[in-house]
């Protein structure tokens, strides 16, 4: 075929054939996985590196992952050496070692051609339990790795072709559930042999791994110099940007994230200095997760089509100091680090807010809700379910905030109501919008949700994180910030609020999570006015915070706008707002 | 000419944004063909007219015509033109916003513009009741009347017409939605009503709600347009019944569309493969990837065995992201049973363009039917697939179908040479070529994602290729995934209203059961499926089909215990017998097997949901055994150019001397490219190196 001649058409076909393999393991993953979090909630990755862990491509499914793979591939070789053969399968845990928290557990698959070393490709998935003292190993309560669950460096859990029976044995004794955990295990492995066996195809459809590796330096290069045009058209200078996490779950004390983005020329630095000494639980980040929140960031300043590989990542500098809260050193807990990636993507938004305030929107909620249950049913066998809330986003410069919509970060999914029920000794008794939550604004923030879990357990061993019950999610450009999260425990007629903590519930209680609504953009009152009274007919806004928020007057009765009492109460909301500073 | 009251003829329909596609065909294989525009204002006025067209032309009655069966998008129109009805939704208390809420995943991961789909239903029209049923379907809180009779008082005060009612865990126990229809219809005799149980009684309450909501807010569009039509057809004295086509590829009567019209949402794509599948059982080929390119995107489905494959749900106004199965939240889900399509953003419309990396891009945006290619010369001056084509002789340079659009293949080449070759300083036949090359590398990606991506080998199948543009690449593309054959239809370009005719009347029903597939699940599955063909009788009784022959198809959706995405495996025996039950087991290890390359003979399976499918197989006098050469008349009519023209086929073959071919010329004998075979409504390229002959039914078939 005559392809070698057109290098710009080259590029497009190599794209469309990586885009396609990386689908292709995703999709054997989603499809012979065993845990719900796979399966409904994607919280998931497939990526392809070349030998020296450069990324080459990676899947649409949990871009926090990205940041992994070019490190382990790095240690894994480190470690060994030339003992690295095709049939091989390499699995990692270890936050230590390049990994993120102990329940994504990576496999890795190296790719040979004609005996070379050129490629590997892996697969990521959070696992529902890797033991340790909680059930679903992700209590942020943990003050030391030890206490987390199984920690595996870069290990090989198919040598040859051939399953470590010593692995997979201790593998199989330290989980809790180790049907589904040994299940979704086979299921990565299944996906890197579907990737191994298309990227050789591949490689023989372009004649050889020398001119294939040509197009995909292209690609890269390519990618490159996307981000870099990017980067060179925002302005020059440094920003900086703080929010803050409520506690660690043992002090009262704020958790601070700074970041401060510098563009030079056509490059971009994330400097992480001043952000809090790691804390004594286990919220904080292993390195590789404040990478994946970096990359995150970067992707959304450039076109959303240009190939998700390593070229992105060199025009970017990370700084994030050793034994802090962005790049925890050994043994500390990590566990609990799920609500700390959606703070620093905070933060990293912030920034880029004042860099680019025409696109980029209000703080969006992420993922501030994790919840754990550990027990034993009827019959005995252990119950292990994990569950993950999602907020909405930020009102945006153009447009509302999307309620009920995944951060770019993690594009996770829900778990089904009915799909919980089936499986778990749990009732969903309510999952719905909270009037009032999104942050007021001329682009109004995305509402909260409320969720209520009944147990139906005798016993249930409770794990929950919670975070934005302090410190809101911000407005921009005068926009408010939204509702607080609350939680509570409701057992009879007590009622408790809830933080960071570990608990035993019984039978009947109900557990209540209030997810924090999202920040909004712009003045409130410059809010067009058909959308006011759209969000109370459809009662996302009551008549009271139509009137209080939006300077919106409208009849109780008719539910009509008083536009005369509206422009009066809006021009002496504007007035009061130029007064203050 | 004198009457011809002794032929019957049925007639396939199919609408398109822009043009309707008319096709009659007698039962001896005469067939008769129009295509005219479509009528956005009103559809059916160019159904009755192009009819009317070929019966007056062909000195026919209306009594001439045995049999309609149509492919109705209003369904589908209405959802992505938010132009449905005013639909209410009833939920279980603490439920209304499921339907907004989604599942918040997005399918364009990075793009902070990105909008999530409109509820069809907005938060004021969702209201609640008291009640509650258990996973297990019992009834842990009663239903309160008369929280039902408050909601639907306020719904019709807010002046909805159309009410959808899901509640959580009706899947398992649909005695409270079927109560609260009850009441509305009581209440309320005018209100159309649907519940999620009666649709899809599956787990998963956003997509029931989902399914049950697109149901309720298509009803009245449907309704009104099917009945227009029949009283259209009446007039002109067609007293022939009306058929719709359903989006699993099957036929049923206009009244069950009616009351069911989510069946027929993503009917469009369906026809063609169908039609793909019939051809494939005339002529022995068993094992098909059906490839429709049109003028935006390109289709591809799978066939195997002469079975259609099916897909466990898709997304309403999903666009044309749909070729990667990862980008999901794009539309409004629905999981009643359609064909496996998957689709992407190339087609012969599609523009070409550099981007500010100086990557150079083919779709997914297009240049439509207006203002079209650039050398329609109707406004068009981005340069498109077709231009490309025109630019490296695939088509004829001065005419299209059948000489009634002229080309101005000059500012063709101006186009390429000014958007394209000189920014990325190439010349302008390497661009053309290239921009032909990575059109045909993403129709791959949507052949890959119903084959390599579901575990099957492209090589192991025959590509059956139709649309307008689909036979200029096919051969090509063949070629790239080690494809020997390609076999191009009869009226490649109408080929959908054709595909049409083959279709069956079927109804598909579903319920969940959630049992270890093993002896004990036996008698509980039996009556499932008892009651499901009660159930699909009784729609086909009510469909008014006459006394009718109904084959019933039974299966299983199964996994391995614990697994989370389920195989459809079909169960041959009914009653099922508990000594079937381990050769059932071992068809669906074989099957997991097949598609991902492992099994687990020693792990227990489950059985999550039972299907059935009712089918009314067709008389055999209804179709014919063979079809007639066409007409001259609906041959190419251009003025005959030359025997031949240059071609190019890649700096390794170059520019190349091609035969250029009218149907008429392709005889049975071996002949061998490069040649081009320009026909009424289409263009075959044949690269050289590929051999070419005719094959039966009228087709052409390439062996690459």
């Amino acid at each position: 075929m005559a392809k070698e001649e057109y290098d710009v058409v080259a590029l497009q076909l190599v794209n469309n054939s990586l885009t396609s393999i990386i689908d292709n393991m995703a999709l054997t993953m989603c499809r012979t996985c065993y845990s719900h979090v796979v399966r409904e909630i994607f919280d998931f990755a497939t990526g392809l590196t070349d030998a020296e862990g450069t990324l080459i491509a990676e899947g649409r499914v949990n871009p926090s992952h990205s940041g992994v793979m070019p490190n382990l591939v790095k240690t894994t070789r480190r470690i060994w050496g030339d003992r690295i053969y095709p049939g091989d399968v390499f699995m990692c845990n270890d936050p230590f070692e390049g990994a993120s928290h102990l329940p994504d557990i990576y496999t890795m698959r190296p790719i040979f051609v004609d005996g070379e070393l050129v490629a590997f490709c892996g697969s990521i998935a959070h696992q529902l339990d890797v033991g340790g003292r909680t059930p679903g190993s992700n209590a942020c309560d943990n003050t030391e790795i030890f206490q987390e669950g199984i920690r595996i460096p870069p290990l090989k859990y198919y040598e040859k072709g051939e399953r470590n029976y010593t692995l997979f044995r201790l593998l199989e004794k330290n989980v809790r559930i180790h049907e589904k955990v040994l299940g979704d295990l086979e299921s990565q492995v299944a996906a890197t042999t579907t990737g191994e066996k298309r990227f050789l195809e591949l490689v023989q459809q372009w004649g050889g791994w020398v001119s294939l590796k040509k197009h995909i330096n292209g690609l890269l290069d390519y990618s490159e110099r996307m981000t870099r045009d990017s980067i060179r058209a925002l302005p020059k200078g440094s920003w900086e940007f703080t929010d803050f996490m409520d506690d660690d779950g043992f002090s009262d004390d704020p958790v601070r994230f700074h970041v401060k983005i510098t563009i030079e020329g056509d490059s971009i630095t994330f400097d992480f200095t001043g952000s809090s000494r790691q804390t004594k639980g286990s919220i904080n980040l292993p390195y590789p997760s404040t990478v994946g929140v970096v990359y995150t960031g970067v992707r959304v300043l450039i076109d959303s089509e240009v190939p998700a590989n390593g070229g992105v990542h060199r025009a970017v500098k990370i700084i994030a100091p050793p034994g802090t809260v962005v790049n925890a050193a050994f043994p500390i807990g990590v566990a609990g680090r799920g609500a700390t990636i959606g703070r620093l993507w905070d933060s990293v938004l912030g920034a880029l807010a004042k860099i680019a305030p025409d696109r980029v929107p209000a703080d969006t909620t992420g993922i501030d809700y994790g919840l754990c249950l550990g027990g034993t049913d009827e019959n005995g066998k252990p119950v292990v379910f994990t569950d993950f809330l999602m907020g909405s986003w930020g009102g945006r410069p153009w447009a509302d905030g999307i309620s009920a919509c995944t951060s770019p970060w993690m594009n996770y999914s829900v778990d089904p109501v009915e799909a919980i029920e089936q499986a778990y000794p749990l009732r969903i008794e309510q999952y719905n919008f909270v009037p009032d939550s999104g942050g007021p604004g001329k682009y109004r923030g995305g509402l909260g949700m409320i969720r209520d879990y009944r147990i139906l357990l005798d016993e249930a061993l409770i794990q929950w994180r919670v975070d934005r019950a302090k410190f809101p999610s911000w407005g921009l450009a005068g926009g408010k910030p939204g509702a607080l999260a609350e939680s509570y425990h409701i057992s009879g007629r007590k009622k408790r609020k809830l933080r960071k903590s570990i608990f035993t519930a019984k039978r009947g209680d109900l557990l209540r999570a209030i997810v924090p609504g999202a920040g909004g953009w712009g003045p409130p009152y410059e809010r067009d006015i058909e959308r006011v009274l759209t969000d109370v007919r459809n009662e996302k806004v009551s008549i009271e915070a139509a009137r209080q928020e939006y300077g919106v007057v409208i009849d109780p009765e008719t539910c009509s706008v008083d536009l005369k009492a509206t422009e009066k109460l809006r021009a002496e909301m504007k007035k009061t707002a130029k007064a203050k500073p | 000419m004198t009457p011809k009251a002794q032929e019957r003829y049925r007639v396939g329909v199919d609408i398109g944004g822009t043009f309707t596609d008319i096709v009659f065909l007698s039962k001896d294989g005469k067939i008769l063909t129009h295509k005219l525009s479509s009528t956005p204002d009103n559809y059916t006025r160019a159904v009755v007219d192009g009819i009317q067209k070929l019966v007056e032309g062909n000195r026919l009655t209306g009594a001439n015509i045995a049999e309609v069966v149509h492919g109705c998008t209003v369904a589908t129109n209405a959802v992505l033109e938010h132009s449905g009805a005013r639909a209410g939704l009833i939920t279980t208390r603490g439920f209304r916003d499921i339907l907004e809420i989604r599942r918040f995943r997005i399918p364009e991961m990075y793009n902070l513009h990105w909008n999530k789909p409109p509820p069809l239903v907005p938060r004021e029209l969702r209201l609640e009741v008291d009640e509650r049923i258990s996973a297990r379907g019992e009834i842990i809180q009663p239903l309160s009347l008369k929280s039902v009779r408050e909601a639907i008082d306020c719904l019709v005060d807010k002046g909805v017409v159309s009410v959808a009612v899901c509640l959580i865990n009706s899947y398992a126990n649909r005695v409270h939605e079927q109560k609260i229809k009850e009441i509305i219809r009581k209440r309320y005799p005018h209100l159309y009503v649907t519940i999620s149980s009666e649709l899809v009684p599956v787990i998963n309450e956003y997509e029931r709600t989902s399914e049950a909501v697109v149901n309720a807010y298509v009803m009245e569009v449907v309704t009104q347009y099917l009945s227009q039509l029949n009283q259209g057809l009446e007039d002109m004295g067609v007293k022939a019944p009306l058929l719709v086509m359903t989006s699993s590829g099957g036929m049923m009567s206009a009244k069950a569309a009616c009351e069911k019209p989510v069946n027929i949402i993503e009917c469009g794509p369906a026809a063609g493969v169908v039609g793909s599948n019939y051809l494939g059982k005339k002529i022995g080929v068993a094992n098909i990837l059906a490839i429709d390119m049109g003028g935006t995107t390109t289709k591809a489905s799978l066939i195997e065995k002469n079975q259609l494959s099916r897909a466990p749900s898709y997304e309403v106004g999903a666009g044309i992201s749909m070729a990667s199965r990862l980008s999901t939240g794009g539309g409004y889900i629905i999981r009643v049973p359609a064909i496996d399509i998957a689709e992407i953003g190339a087609g012969g419309g599609s523009k070409l363009w550099i981007d500010a990396g100086g990557a150079f891009h083919v779709g997914p945006r297009s240049a439509g039917a207006y203002p079209g290619p650039v050398c329609y010369n109707i406004g068009g001056t981005e340069p498109t697939v077709t231009d490309a084509n025109l630019v490296l002789g695939y088509l004829n340079p001065e005419y299209l179908v059948g000489g009634a659009l002229r080309l101005k293949s000059q500012k063709s080449y101006q186009a390429i040479e000014e958007k394209i070759a000189r920014p990325l300083k190439m010349d302008v036949t390497s661009a053309a070529y290239g921009a032909f090359t990575i059109a045909n590398s993403s129709m791959i990606r949507a052949i890959r994602a119903v084959s390599t991506e579901r575990g099957r080998d492209p090589r192991d199948f025959t590509i059956m290729a139709y649309g307008g543009a689909g036979p200029i690449h096919a051969a090509t593309i063949a070629r790239e995934l080690g494809i020997k054959r390609v076999i191009v239809p009869p009226n490649p370009g109408l080929f959908s209203a054709f595909g049409l005719l083959f279709a069956e009347i079927e109804h598909h029903k579903t319920e969940t059961i959630l049992r270890r597939l093993d002896e004990s699940v036996v008698e509980a599955a039996n009556e499932g499926w008892k009651r499901l063909e009660a159930d699909a009788r009784a729609e086909i009784e009510a469909g008014g089909y006459g006394d009718v022959k109904v084959v019933i198809e039974r299966y299983i959706d199964a996994r391995y215990i614990g697994q989370a995405y389920e195989l459809i495996i079909p169960v041959p025996w009914s009653p099922l017998k508990k000594e079937q039950v381990r050769e059932l087991v071992s068809r669906f290890h074989a099957e997991h097997l097949a598609t991902y390359a492992h099994q687990r003979a020693d792990e227990a399976v489950d059985v999550v949901n039972l299907r059935l499918v009712a089918r009314i197989p067709p008389v055999s006098e209804v179709h014919p055994d063979f079809i007639s050469p066409r007409k001259a008349s609906k041959e190419f009519t251009a003025p005959p150019t030359s025997p031949g023209r240059k071609a190019y086929f890649g700096r390794e073959l170059g520019w190349r001397e091609a035969s250029v071919l009218r149907m008429t010329d392709v005889t049975e004998k071996i002949n061998h490219g490069p040649a081009i075979i320009e026909l009424y409504d289409a263009t075959v390229v044949i690269p050289p190196g590929c051999e070419f002959s005719r094959g039966a039914w009228e087709t052409i078939e390439i062996r690459t």
